[in-house]
């Protein structure tokens, strides 16, 4: 019996597959699963073959960051190797915060579970809760070294700046954070502070003690305006590029770029110092130090982690300058101390320039400042004070005046070589000179009768250089002032013509016709001449002008190339130089008359016993706050026969009660004493007792 | 029994290395104490290593005859009286000191208690970094206060045991304090921290912030002392000699040098802790 077939019912699922559909459905899943695999893979191949470079490119950039450190300043020195302007350790102490990660969080769960305790609401912001524990961790820190540093007889309570901070975290979490900027500004006494934070303050890496170099100025005040001052900005960025060490750190940015793969962002700078003023300034190229770097590489929070490559500082060069200090001191101590009759100091400045080579030996100017108060954050009150006594102006090159009775000299010579006047010509000189319908006085009511070249020099005729001057004609007389350089721009180097010092006027005005019609719109008149030839009127010229006139011409010659920069094998440089064209009895009657004024004349209080000096005085009349003042000037060489030094002083009267040689003579006296002591110290007459000068 | 190396260490180095996990996931506080519990362990050890060389010692001496002991004795006393004669002339100068400066209303230094300390251990792996000193709470010892040998600064105290002391050398690398250069006219101040004990080099410590224009004298020992500004060491204390040769830096504002510490260092047995009568702030900041 054949057992019937079971029907098939159609309704039913096959349950189990066949093997063709399962092969079929495993080889869709393969396909799948490999042209997913495929595609991962190739993702992978063009993540890290094609796209490796640029990936590590981007990482290096992210992680990498390069501190720029500028070069220490070269010092500056005296001609007698004294320093002028020197580097200082500043110390100061920093919390490196990267290595403070654990207390901080710890600190911020603390803040968090106090804040929930109080109000459970309201849920805590989390990044003001860092911040305040980043705050809290560093002032516990400081507290530390408050504790280190308080004496019995002086307490420190140091605080955190919580701005500081922020900015510090936000800007320059490279760097570690400093909490004391100048151990030496918490107490007067540095060295006990420095010393009680090593010795009281465990030796860590958290908190450190570093140290910064700044500016410092041994001779505070002395030199100001010659040496100028340097100004602090918190990173190269902050120089606007145009400095010295700004474009040193500029041209090495670009070198570390290429080198270590480094992006835009990724420099940081230290604090630099860049010249502002005088020397500092127009040196700054030579002064800045090359910059060094040192390569960081930072972890996840912007903290350095591994030094990757550094490369050290190094110091800019050193400038000697011909400056002698002890003389440019007493300058300025005897500047300082003229006071009009009624005690009132008076403004001024005071030059002595070394005849044969032109260097300016010192270059005084009165009231002046502290460069080293400059250094840092300068006072607005102190910034304000130096405004107001107008101690900004270097007078010796910026003070623009009228020669006065200094410039009889170049009348005189102007006169003798056009035939005007012979050396001993003797003028008949009474108490006016009538020019027009003006009478134009003599500074003594009887005037000086018969009078030479030699007596004019000794007492200051005005009257025999007015005859003189409407002989010789305004046209000699500037072109005189002209060889002679008083209206040329001075301190300029003869090889490059680059100024060495850049606070020089430019103003100077030699009177012409030519000049007052363009000045005024008016014509020359007869007693414009005759004023000229007194140097007054139109005239305006610098101190440093005259002090280069009188070295030119104790020499015999027409120019004095000044510079400020000391060289001991120096040669005078003859760029525009002759000489003055004056026959050896015409120059030794002008010796003889200058050294008898010293002697006799209007330069008395000059005379220093021993020394042979030739000067001549000047009281010219000017305005200040528009009223008539005299300035008082005295100007000379010495020693007379065979001239080394010449000198130059010109104080700013107050009102008309300042005379040349009395006001202006106890000064230059002062620079020859000091001269004399470093040339001559043997013939240096014992020190008398201070006169006050100007009374 | 398995003849493989690697097999055999296999044990020993897990059970090592088990310990050192434990020892870094345990929680600081018992750290500390386990630390101060093995120091305070081996210190009666220490002590009677150290008691039994002086033991030694003794009979060494004791083994003299008697006139040599004798003169010895003699000249000992008359250096005593040499020394009375000294102290008394000191007693009236810091008796004047103190006047003028109350009439100065000048900060006083501070006064310290002299403990004086035999050396218990020197070990020779930290021969210049470290000593432990017989001398502990007990008797006073603070931690951070000066250890000096005579007129010469060994160091200061680290770590304070119930009786012994931990004494960090100045020629460790932890070790800091302000200096004068003796003959420097203007007296700054430099830093003196002691150096990294390095395999045959000579040890050393580093003296920093040298003023650029300091030149030592030539074929003269330039003395390196404390400046008793910092209210640690009293102010004169020699802490070594500068070489003759200096460094630049690159800044060029000072230059470094290098300190030879004072030869006593070399074979201390005996040490002064100079305790301030006054607690100072590096005791609690310590």
């Amino acid at each position: 019996m054949i057992a019937p077939k079971p029907d098939r019912d159609d309704s039913s699922v096959t349950l189990v597959p066949s093997a063709r559909s399962n092969r079929s459905r495993v080889l869709k899943l393969t396909i799948i699963g490999a042209a997913g695999l495929t595609y991962l893979l190739l993702g992978l191949v063009y993540r890290q073959l094609i796209q490796g470079d640029l990936f590590t490119n981007q990482h290096e950039r992210q992680i990498r960051h390069a501190i720029i450190i500028p070069g220490t300043r070269g010092r500056i020195y005296d001609r007698n190797g004294y320093i002028l302007a020197d580097n200082r350790v500043r110390m100061s102490v920093n919390i490196d915060l990267g290595k403070l990660r654990g207390p901080i969080l710890r600190e911020q769960r603390r803040l968090n579970l106090q804040a929930k305790a109080v109000n459970p609401s309201v849920k805590p912001d989390l990044e003001a809760l860092l911040n305040q524990a980043r705050l809290n961790i560093v002032q516990g820190l400081l507290d530390k070294v408050n504790r280190a540093l308080s004496t019995r007889q002086k307490p420190i309570n140091l605080q955190v700046n919580a701005k500081s901070l922020a900015v510090h975290i936000r800007d320059r979490r490279t760097f570690p954070f400093q909490v004391v900027a100048d151990l030496g500004a918490v107490s007067k006494n540095t060295d006990e502070m420095f010393a009680r934070f090593v010795e009281q303050m465990p030796n860590d890496d958290v908190l450190r003690l570093d140290h910064e170099i700044v500016r410092y100025y041994p001779e505070g005040e002395s030199a100001a305006h010659i040496l100028g001052y340097v100004r602090e900005h918190k990173s190269v960025e902050d120089t606007n590029g145009t400095t010295g060490a700004a474009q040193k750190a500029a041209d090495l940015r670009t070198q570390l770029g290429d080198k270590y793969n480094l992006g835009i962002n990724s420099f940081t700078s230290d604090k630099v110092l860049t010249g502002e003023r005088g020397i500092e300034l127009t040196f700054e190229g030579v002064l800045a130090g090359t910059s060094g770097y040192q390569i960081w590489e930072r972890n996840i929070m912007g903290y350095t982690r591994k030094l990757l490559g550094r490369k050290d500082p190094k110091q800019g060069s050193h400038i000697v300058l011909s400056i002698d200090k002890d003389i440019q001191r007493a300058a300025e101590q005897l500047l300082n101390s003229v006071k009009d009759p009624y005690g009132r100091p008076l403004n001024g400045a005071a030059a002595m320039i070394d005849v044969e080579t032109g260097e300016i030996l010192a270059m005084a100017t009165a009231p002046s400042f502290d460069p080293n108060r400059m250094v840092g954050r300068i006072s607005s009150e102190y910034y304000d004070d130096i405004s107001d006594r107008g101690g900004w102006i270097n007078r010796a090159t910026q003070g623009l005046y009228p020669p006065g009775s200094t410039f009889k000299l170049i009348n005189a010579i102007a006169g003798l070589r056009c035939g005007a006047v012979r050396y001993d010509s003797v003028l008949d000189c009474g108490p006016f000179e009538m020019i027009g319908n003006r009478a134009y006085p003599e500074h003594t009511p009887e005037g000086y009768g018969p009078t030479d070249l030699e007596k004019m020099l000794i007492v200051s005729c005005n009257v025999w250089n007015y005859q003189v001057g409407m002989r010789t004609g305004i046209e000699r007389i500037a072109a005189e002032a002209k060889r002679f350089g008083l209206d040329e721009p001075l301190l300029v180097s003869p090889i490059d013509g680059l100024a060495e010092y850049r606070e020089i006027a430019r103003g100077m005005i030699i009177p012409s016709p030519a000049v007052k019609q363009k000045r005024e719109g008016t014509s020359w008149t007869q007693g414009d001449t005759a004023n000229s030839s007194i140097g007054q009127g139109l005239f305006r010229t610098t101190p440093l002008h005259m002090a280069a006139f009188i070295a030119s011409f104790a020499r015999n010659e027409t120019r004095t190339n000044l510079t400020l920069i000391h060289d001991p094998g120096r040669q005078l440089s003859q760029k525009g130089n002759e000489v003055t064209g004056l026959t050896a009895m015409q120059r030794s009657t002008f010796i003889e008359g200058m050294a008898r004024c010293v002697e006799e004349g209007t330069a008395k209080p000059v005379e220093i016993p021993g020394m042979r000096i030739a000067a001549k005085t000047g009281t010219a009349e000017y305005f200040r706050d528009g009223q008539k003042a005299h300035l008082a000037w005295t100007l000379g060489f010495a020693p007379a026969d065979n001239p080394r030094v010449a000198f130059v002083v010109c104080i700013e009267g107050e009102d008309m009660t300042s005379w040349g040689g009395a006001t202006a003579g106890p000064v230059a006296k002062g620079m020859l004493l000091a001269w004399m002591k470093r040339e001559m110290p043997a013939a240096t007459p014992a020190e008398e007792p201070e006169e006050e000068p100007g009374q | 029994m398995s003849t493989n190396p690697v097999q055999r260490l296999r044990g020993p180095l897990v059970v090592l290395g088990l310990i050192f996990g434990t020892w870094l996931i345990l929680p600081t506080a018992f750290r500390i104490f386990t630390r101060e519990a093995f120091a305070e362990f081996q210190a009666p050890a220490l002590g009677l290593a150290s008691r039994s060389r002086e033991l030694v010692r003794f009979w060494e001496l004791n083994s003299r005859d008697t006139e040599e002991l004798s003169a010895a004795g003699r000249d000992l006393a008359r250096a005593e009286a040499g020394l009375e004669l000294r102290l008394r002339e000191l007693e009236s100068a810091a008796s004047e000191n103190r006047r003028l400066r109350s009439m100065l209303a000048a900060p006083t230094p501070p006064e310290f208690r002299t403990i004086v300390a035999r050396v218990a251990v020197r070990e020779s792996s930290s021969w210049w970094t470290r000593i432990t000193i017989r001398r502990g709470r007990t008797d006073g010892v603070r931690p951070g206060c000066p250890v000096v040998f005579g007129d010469c600064v060994v160091g200061r105290v680290a770590a304070v045991h119930v009786d012994t002391s931990e004494v960090e050398l100045i020629t460790s690398p932890g070790f800091r304090c302000s200096a004068f250069i003796e003959g420097d006219q203007s007296n700054r101040t430099v830093l003196v921290t002691g150096e990294p004990d390095l395999p045959f080099t000579a040890p050393s410590a580093r003296v920093t912030f040298i003023p650029y224009e300091y030149t030592p004298p030539a074929g003269q020992v330039v003395r390196v002392v404390t400046t008793g500004l910092g209210g640690l060491y009293p102010r004169g204390l020699r802490l070594g000699t500068l070489s003759p040769e200096l460094e630049e830096t690159p800044q060029g504002a000072y230059r470094n040098g290098t300190l030879q510490p004072a030869r006593e260092l070399l074979s201390l047995r005996e040490v002064s802790v100079l305790v301030p009568t006054e607690p100072q702030p590096y005791e609690e900041l310590r």
